[in-house]
């Protein structure tokens, strides 16, 4: 089991962007079982819509990968933490609605896990049935490379 | 146009991954796939990942860097089925 303060330590995102609470089960590099409360209080709500609240499938898919990056970053002591991590591709499906009140248990194995890279599959359930599920692709840069490439794109 | 069907199936991976015409890939097969700065080698991730599946073969991660043609994932298709012995069967 790994709290949220352990994960604040591994991944860089903070309120109001780290959408997971608490790893419940790992093995390194294979598959990642975590889990997010959902509540009234969550600041999304409050737009997403004023009179029915519904958990948008963009922040759902931000989750998926937020379990993606632990799955990476957990148990893999090849990883520097001055990384920045950009999202390259997601192929996602939303199958029911998340509302207050749901338990969120996100269920994500690596597809293929380079040192720089990865391609995860991941599924949400809620009381054990799936209402989102997801392909993700991400990358790792050094944050260096990082400003070089924008600074390309701008120039 | 194509020689024989690794050419072929890898070329059809890399016209859906890359989003772009099996011909257009095959007649620029010798020429870089990805110009964009940075995001190249996830798009190189996700062919072999395809290729992977698809050939049940595994490919190390120092060779992913030389999936920057066509042509280079032919070659390291061959080369991996070959050192399989899988090679002549794929053909």
């Amino acid at each position: 089991m790994i709290s949220f303060d352990e994960i604040t330590r591994l991944i860089p995102h903070r309120y109001p962007f780290l959408f997971v609470d608490r790893v419940l089960e790992l093995e390194a590099g294979k598959r990642i079982r975590c889990v997010k409360n959902v509540t009234g209080n969550e600041y999304f709500f409050s737009g997403h819509f004023p009179d029915l609240a519904l958990m948008p499938g963009t922040v759902v898919v931000e989750a998926l990968a937020q379990c993606g990056l632990l799955l990476f970053r957990a148990g893999s002591p090849r990883q520097r933490a001055d990384k920045v991590f950009l999202l390259g591709a997601a192929d996602a499906r939303f199958l029911k609605p998340i509302t207050p009140g749901d338990q969120l248990v996100f269920d994500v194995v690596a597809e293929k896990v380079i040192s720089t890279a990865a391609i995860v599959r991941g599924v949400a359930l809620v009381d054990g049935q799936p209402v989102a599920k997801a392909k993700l692709t991400f990358a790792a840069v050094d944050r260096s490379g990082f400003e070089t490439a924008r600074e390309h794109r701008t120039s | 146009m194509y020689a024989d069907n690794v050419e072929r199936t890898v070329t059809e991976v890399v016209a859906e991954v890359s989003e772009k015409p099996e011909e257009e890939l095959w007649k620029q097969r010798d020429s870089h796939l990805f110009e964009e700065v940075g995001l190249d080698s996830l798009l190189a991730l996700e062919i072999v990942a395809t290729l992977e599946r698809k050939y049940r073969i595994e490919v190390p991660e120092e060779k992913i860097v030389d999936v920057t043609t066509l042509s280079a994932a032919i070659t390291l298709v061959k080369e991996m089925l070959r050192e399989q012995g899988k090679l002549e069967a794929a053909l």
